[in-house]
């Protein structure tokens, strides 16, 4: 007689946190200063292969930023769909169209257009991570898909 | 190998207000504001006329200074100007704002900050009380002590952000008087910090002593801050679940 015995052996590993965007926004003498870092960001925007426009940032220097693309949360388009220089965009919603610039892997610094208080430079950022894990939630994160195929055979 | 110690001094203080104008509000004799009937123009190029003084007996309007450093040529040279340009008559409806600006985009922006503006008041305040040249003007206390707490022209409204950046900032801090704050924040037009709260004065002295305190309290409390550190910001990604790997052993 054969005796099977089965044993189950689990471990539970820790998944290790990724870094989803690295930032920085300080005031400097010549005005404030946002620096993104996020290749996941940018690996989005360029996988949707719809091509980039190119801008002038409000320091001469010539930069690049994905097209706009279809984006399943709409709450965020009207924060990136413009491409402005300021903390806000022209219909004063927060500016968050830095994150389609190209270079974003590598990390970028913007120079930001005009002067701000210590408070709103706190509400930007915040309102740039609350959008920043929306946009990870909706569009970017990958989604665990489990299949059990069975076969049944009728005798 | 010996230790080595650094001795650090005191910094200098750093003098961060650059430039300084100002505008008088009054009633002016012809001395200052003659017209010019044939050229349809005031001879004295920096008087104009303003609607919203009222000094019935005078030529009603204000002088807008040219722009004076700030450093000791400045100031004798901004006094001169005040002496040769003052007006006759000074009431309610006349103010005396001050416009200054800096020599970074630092300081401007550290002004922005609520508490420059709450330690702005505490020091006005002591100092119309304490000083001596006001004390003897008891009309110009009298003025003073209306204003701050708000009037027209002169709201205690705080709104930095939209002033000094109009376009889309509205919804921060926005206020539905604009630009006539007891401080407000020019820059995008002038690049300035203006104080609107001095009332106007007809004696030199006063208007001289106002543009100084002003001007060497901004520099003292700037000279005050720190260093302001910005750490980077690392935002993870939260994984919900931990991986749970199940290895089925047999054994028979």
């Amino acid at each position: 007689m054969i005796n099977m015995e089965s044993i189950f052996k689990t471990t539970i590993k820790k998944s290790q946190d990724k870094t989803l965007l690295t930032s920085q926004l300080k005031r400097t003498t010549k005005g404030v200063q946002l620096y993104l870092k996020s290749d996941i960001i940018e690996k989005f925007f360029n996988s949707n292969g719809i091509g980039s426009e190119h801008f002038t940032g409000i320091d001469g220097s010539l930069k690049t930023a994905y097209n706009m693309p279809d984006l399943v949360n709409h709450g965020l388009v009207k924060h990136i769909e413009r491409i402005d220089t300021g903390l806000k965009n022209r219909n004063g919603y927060s500016n968050l169209s830095f994150l389609r610039c190209v270079g974003l892997t590598h990390g970028i610094t913007f120079k930001v257009d005009g002067v701000y208080s210590r408070s709103a430079l706190v509400d930007y950022m915040n309102e740039l991570k609350t959008n920043v894990r929306n946009l990870y939630e909706y569009e970017l994160k990958p989604i665990d898909l489990k299949c059990d195929f069975t076969i049944r055979e009728n005798v | 190998m010996g230790r080595i110690f650094i001795k650090y001094r005191n910094p200098m203080p750093s003098f961060y207000v650059k430039r300084l104008g100002y505008e008088l509000e009054g009633g002016f004799n012809e001395d200052v504001a003659e017209y010019n009937d044939e050229e349809g123009e005031y001879m004295n190029g920096y008087f104009k006329e303003d609607g919203s003084v009222s000094c019935a007996n005078y030529i009603e309007g204000e002088i807008a200074s040219p722009v004076f450093y700030c450093d000791e040529l400045g100031f004798k040279n901004m006094s001169g100007f005040i002496r040769k340009n003052m007006p006759d008559e000074v009431n309610d409806s006349c103010g005396h704002h001050v416009h200054i600006s800096f020599n970074n985009l630092l300081a401007y922006q550290k002004l922005m900050d609520e508490p420059f503006r709450k330690a702005f008041k505490n020091a006005v305040i002591k100092y119309f009380r304490n000083n001596t040249l006001i004390q003897n003007d008891g009309y110009l206390l009298e003025r003073f002590e209306k204003r701050i707490k708000g009037i027209e022209y002169c709201y205690k409204d705080w709104s930095p952000n939209s002033q000094a950046n109009p376009n889309g900032m509205q919804g921060f801090d926005g206020s539905r008087h604009g630009r006539y704050t007891q401080l407000n924040f020019p820059f995008s037009t002038h690049g300035t910090l203006e104080c609107r709260l001095f009332p106007a004065s007809d004696n030199a002295d006063i208007v001289i002593n106002i543009n100084k305190w002003f001007v060497n309290f901004v520099n003292d409390y700037l000279n005050t801050l720190t260093y302001e550190r910005t750490p980077y910001d690392n935002m993870k990604i939260d994984n919900d679940h931990d991986i749970k790997i199940e290895d089925k052993i047999f054994c028979v």
